[in-house]
């Protein structure tokens, strides 16, 4: 069991910056609230000789203190600011590569049931939040909540009475606060979940704008987002207010701490209390003025901290979610060199528990062969490649390369065995040569132009100005044809001992298709190599083609035998050239 | 700022007037409680305290206190109501204002950076809002007050306070110089990191796949340093100009002091007492003057900060679209064709290479119009056209005689059932997503969902679910094959009963056998039709009434099957890839 990762875990490496930083802070506030008392100081100096002459050394002498104390306060508080900022900076920076790392970790199946722009808005908008209030809500909170504990044991110090006063004053204040602050809670959290919803709808609609416009559905869309905009202004406007009432309730708190101990005070003095002198009641007083100004700034950095917290859930519910299994390292591994023998053993999987796609699935695929996977729509094909690639763990049954167990062997080593072309055409935004090269460093550019001849790039790229360093991005007119013709090079680029296409040339003319075809046919020769196509004609040559239906495995051979065979496949096959009337 | 005031409407003003009375109210409040506790102080000091004076003298600062803490309250509602509306009308517009786009301007922008301005940006204006409204009434009333009090009392103590202010003034905008370059690039540094987070959660099959993490991580972790890098330059600005301030404030107390002492030493005697309350009273009120004026600085910062957002926000507001309404009602001309197409030329905006050459055809009621084509020859393009996802460079399209740019785009894509290349599907039902968007008719009916599934061939594998036509969908279709995906995709363009059917590549995912079904529904449930298919499978398109062959963008032949397997090399070429030696021997 892997342990959850905390928000500690990620402040603890700073733990000694933060703490120089509220040393530092602690050192500014006291030099800058040390000013105001060297400057009555020369008032006092001033007013004592006004008449006479004026001791101008002693003012002279003060200045200079005070001009220090002040150059004093501003350095110490520079400094705070600068660490902060560069903690604020570290801390932001690995969370995101935290997050960052955890996309790469998580099952494909996390994003079967997330919208993509939800988990955006958690590495974006959240940790934004979370950053923002680490930069403006640590330090202050933390020197308000010492300069208090200050003035409480010197209120306590000078008499108790009164200084119990004060406090069960303060505490009424701090109790409707904790009272406003637990009941907006949710809405705060809510607020950043619907913060993330409508940021999934914001890209939700951004990749399907082409639907939504040839459908007149922006009314739709429009309607949807309106409804969680209103409920973000209903929450955003609760969680708000709460952040608004601090400052008037402290004020008010204070307000009454200070009656209450006017009152004590005077019953006290008029009682005669033994110990209890004008003076020291005054003395009193000035230490409430001085405890209500931290409290109001320790309430206005809680109500910010409020939707950092919310944050802060949602980040570290992120990166506590459960992780793709991942097998040891040394636990096993693949001969060294990959001879491709391919074994699917027994096995059953469905992407819920309670419904089974593939059942009791097994073949044995000798090194070397080009294996075919043919078969109706959602007969389980791509389910297949899926499970040969460790996207998801099998139900159960194991799947052997060269005998070797896949789920005991790191993902990394199995994938590097394998070359895939996926049906979702995806390319990155890049030029057209690193596409291609995608993580093969030592592929010199004659390679790269090499395999975009071999695969039927070489036209289109040669018609671009820029040529293979034609960046492609949102902007750039390629059409899916072409975008899967970059894929295919990419897979050639990557050169493993097993390939997988999954309708890898679905969008590819067939003229196109063929010479593409040659090109990896030789590529693939002695490889061993899966095809998932619809277009039976180029898996004819197919050393063994296993048909699926519902989940299984029908028939198998080659295509001569299946023919001859008359069965399913025979079927699909006449079905091409079947016409309609 | 504009942004703000034309977001504050109606009623709404009597809050805003609301927040502004309260923000004054506080600060009589903040100049009057401290008489209150000096009297309670002096009572206190006095030979003999009488409790019942402090009770009394108590209880009224009490009243005050507490009339303050409810103006308070009606205050921080009143903020919270408007920053909230603002924001959720910003919002609001920002995504109309995107719907309403045509595909130019959203590839222009970048989505992710759509994304942004939609959310991130809009946070950064309504914390402004909320700072502005508290600081901009209170400090300028509570200078003028403080001021009131001060005024013509000393010149040179107002001129040292003028000479500071002023210093803070010229070092703030110094700092406001250099941060607002960074503000502008901060924000643009958060749309290339949504965009790299955008293409990793995509990609995150192939990029597991390859093992290509790493060669991702190093490119967010570059995007994220440079990020990181930008706010710590600015934050540190913003939290040197607070230090700085405060230690001012503090210099210039310092130096009324000073002043005061040989201001003071070379007066008359007569003047000095005078001169000596003055002192004090003078630096306390100046300290309000220039804390006022400290905290105004800030919040001016501040929106200056927020104006690198709203000028964002701004230029999505004022995006001209590029495709716009019709006027609805001119007249087309007599034809008896469907969809026309006359001399139709394209190119992509910005873009000088002509995808689009010279296209001409006609498609009549109920026939079917097949495209077939090399890859990139531009038949996606040329379908993209008739929904006018993108508006022709030279000729026109009509639609039933009258030119595609005279309809309203609604009701011209009431006329069209299109199914994209890619099967994009929506969070929501199945349901849902077949009864998807208007077509200017009642909404469908689950009879009519079904029937149109049915067309689809989609109904059988939506009844396996054991939810049905209520299964929910995820982002894009994931949950399901592509085949399936593409299934759906053809139902719902046939739940809208369209008089043009666009198919893209639409049934590569299929088998032959389901891709032969479901054209021979369609033909049944939707005879009047007009069908455009693209399609690389000969099987798909053979029996379609004009095939058009598409060469580098231009028609390179169009006629029946039989005749292009005559007369048209490349029609040939791509056939012989596809069908046996005894169906090419057929039309040698």
């Amino acid at each position: 069991m892997r342990d959850t990762v905390k928000l500690s875990d990620f402040i603890r490496p700073h733990r000694k910056a933060l703490a120089a930083a509220v040393i530092m802070g602690m050192l500014s506030a006291v030099l800058n609230v040390s000013v105001p008392a060297f400057i009555s100081r020369i008032s006092d100096v001033i007013g004592r000789d006004l008449f006479g002459n004026i001791n101008l050394a002693e003012v002279r002498k003060f200045g200079l203190i005070c001009l220090l104390l002040i150059a004093g306060g501003f350095l110490f508080a520079d400094l705070q600011n600068r660490i902060m900022v560069e903690v604020s900076r570290k801390f932001t920076g690995e969370l995101r590569k935290a997050l960052d790392d955890k996309v790469d970790r998580l099952p494909l199946h996390y994003f079967d049931i997330h919208v993509n722009g939800d988990t955006l808005s958690i590495l974006t908008n959240d940790v934004n939040t979370l950053n923002q209030a680490l930069l403006n809500g640590t330090i202050a909170p933390i020197l308000s909540g010492v300069t208090m504990i200050g003035c409480l044991v010197l209120m306590f110090v000078t008499n108790v009475t009164m200084a119990v006063g004060s406090v069960l004053a303060t505490l009424a204040g701090m109790f409707v606060m904790a009272f406003a602050l637990a009941k907006t809670n949710p809405y705060v959290k809510r607020q950043q979940e619907v913060l993330g919803e409508l940021n999934g709808d914001v890209s939700e609609s951004l990749n399907g704008f082409v639907v939504i416009k040839s459908f007149n559905a922006e009314k739709d869309v429009r309607e949807s987002f309106c409804k969680k905009n209103e409920e973000m202004f209903r929450d955003n406007l609760r969680a708000q207010f709460t952040n608004g009432i601090m400052s008037p309730l402290m004020g008010f708190s204070g307000n009454l701490g200070y009656v209450t101990v006017c009152i004590i005070g005077a019953y006290l003095i008029y009682a005669g209390t033994p110990g209890v002198s004008i003076a020291s009641v005054i003395a009193f007083i000035l230490y409430v003025r001085q405890f209500s100004t931290p409290l109001a700034i320790l309430a206005g950095s809680l109500a910010q901290l409020q939707p950092a917290f919310a944050a802060s859930g949602r980040i570290f519910g992120f990166l506590n979610e459960e992780e793709m299994p991942e097998a040891e390292a040394g636990k096993a591994a693949f001969p060294e060199k990959t001879e491709g023998a391919v074994e699917f053993d027994h096995i059953s999987f469905g992407y819920v528990p309670e419904v089974t796609v593939i059942h009791d699935f097994s073949a044995v695929i000798k090194p070397g062969s080009k294996v075919a996977i043919v078969g109706p729509t959602g007969a389980g094909k791509s389910t297949l490649i899926n499970l040969l690639l460790g996207y998801y763990e099998t139900g159960s049954g194991t799947i052997r390369i060269d005998g070797t167990d896949i789920s005991e062997v790191p993902k990394e080593d199995l994938r590097n065995r394998i070359g895939y072309v996926p049906q979702d055409v995806w390319t990155f935004e890049g030029s057209i040569k690193d596409n291609i090269r995608y993580m093969n460093d030592s592929l010199s550019d004659e390679d790269i132009d090499r395999i975009i001849g071999l695969a039927g790039l070489e036209h289109f790229v040669s018609m671009l100005p820029e040529g293979a360093d034609t960046v492609l991005d949102e902007n750039c007119s390629i059409s899916a044809g072409q975008k899967q013709l970059i894929t295919i090079a990419r897979a050639m680029a990557k050169n493993a001992p097993i390939l997988v296409l999954d309708e890898a040339t679905s969008n590819i003319d067939t003229r196109m298709e063929k010479l593409v075809q040659a090109a990896v046919d030789e590529l693939i020769k002695g490889r061993t190599s899966f095809v998932i196509a619809h277009r039976l004609s180029t898996i004819r040559n197919a050393d063994l083609i296993l048909v699926m239906k519902d989940g299984d495995i029908c028939e198998q051979g080659d295509h001569r035998e299946l023919m001859e065979k008359k069965g399913f496949y025979y079927e699909l096959y006449n079905s091409q050239f079947e016409s309609e009337d | 700022m504009k942004l703000l005031v034309k977001n504050i409407r109606g009623k709404e003003w009597f809050i805003f007037l609301l927040v502004m009375l309260s923000g004054l109210a506080q600060v009589v409040m903040d100049v009057t409680i401290p008489d209150f506790m000096a009297r309670l102080t002096d009572i206190l000091q006095s030979d003999r305290v009488v409790l019942g004076d402090v009770i009394r003298e108590g209880s009224l600062m009490l009243l005050f206190a507490f009339l303050s803490l409810i103006i308070g309250l009606a205050g921080a509602y009143g903020v919270a109501v408007i920053a909230g509306l603002i924001s959720m009308r910003i919002r609001e517009q920002i995504f109309g204002k995107i719907l309403d786009f045509s595909l130019a301007e959203v590839s222009d922008f970048g989505t992710a950076s759509l994304i942004t301005r939609c959310t991130n940006d809009v946070t950064q204006i309504q914390n402004v809002v909320v700072v502005v409204l508290i600081v901009a009434f209170k400090a300028p009333l509570s200078a003028v007050l403080a001021f009131g009090k001060i005024v013509g009392k000393n010149m040179i103590w107002t001129i040292t306070m003028g000479v500071i202010m002023l210093f803070i003034m010229i070092v703030s905008l110094l700092v406001l110089r250099h941060i607002m370059p960074l503000m502008v690039r901060q924000q643009y540094e958060t749309d290339d990191l949504t965009r790299f987070d955008g293409e990793h959660l995509r990609g995150i099959q192939v990029i597991q796949a390859f093992n290509s993490k790493r060669f991702h991580s190093a490119r967010f972790q570059a995007a994220n340093d440079r990020l990181n890098d930008t706010v710590k330059r600015s934050g540190y600005s913003f939290t040197f100009l607070s230090a700085f301030s405060n230690s001012m404030m503090n210099f210039f107390n310092l130096s009324v002091y000073i002043t005061g002492a040989f201001i003071i030493m070379n007066s008359s005697p007569a003047e000095k007492t005078g001169l000596f309350s003055d002192l004090v009273t003078f630096s306390a009120y100046a300290l309000i003057v220039m804390a006022a004026f400290v905290s105004l600085v800030q919040a001016y910062l501040s929106i200056a900060k927020a104006m690198a957002s709203e000028r964002r926000i701004s230029e999505v507001l004022n995006a001209e679209v590029s495709i716009r309404d019709g006027a609805g009602n001119a007249s087309g001309e007599e034809t008896d064709s469907v969809l026309s197409f006359r001399n139709v030329s394209f190119s992509y905006p910005g873009a000088s290479k002509t995808m689009l050459k010279d296209i001409s055809f006609e498609a009549k009621k109920g026939e079917t119009v097949a495209i077939i084509g090399a890859t990139g020859s531009g038949k996606t393009t040329l379908l993209n056209l008739i929904p006018r996802l993108f508006d022709v460079s030279g000729g026109k399209i009509l639609l039933n005689g009258k030119d595609i740019r005279d309809y309203t785009l609604f009701e011209l894509r009431n006329r069209i059932g299109y199914i994209p290349q890619k099967s994009i599907l929506f969070t929501g039902t199945i349901a849902e997503n077949i009864d998807y968007g208007e077509n200017g008719k009642l909404a469908a009916a689950i009879d009519d969902i079904r029937r149109a599934a049915g067309t689809g061939m989609a109904d059988g594998f939506i009844r396996e679910k054991e939810e049905g036509y209520s299964y929910r969908v995820s982002e894009g279709g994931r949950n399901f094959s592509g085949g399936q995906r593409q299934r759906l995709a053809i139902s719902r363009a046939v739940c809208r009963d369209p008089e043009v059917y666009l198919f893209d590549d639409s049934f590569s995912a299929l088998d032959f056998k389901t891709d032969r079904e479901v054209r021979s529904k369609l033909r049944k449930e939707a005879k009047d039709a007009v069908m455009l298919i693209v399609a690389q499978r000969i099987g798909t398109i053979k029996n379609a009434d004009r095939i058009i062959v598409l060469d580098k963008g231009s028609i390179a032949a169009q006629g029946r099957h039989a005749e292009l397997m005559k007369s048209c090399g490349i029609y040939r070429e791509i056939a012989a890839t596809q069908l046996s030696e005894e169906e090419m021997k057929a039309y040698a």
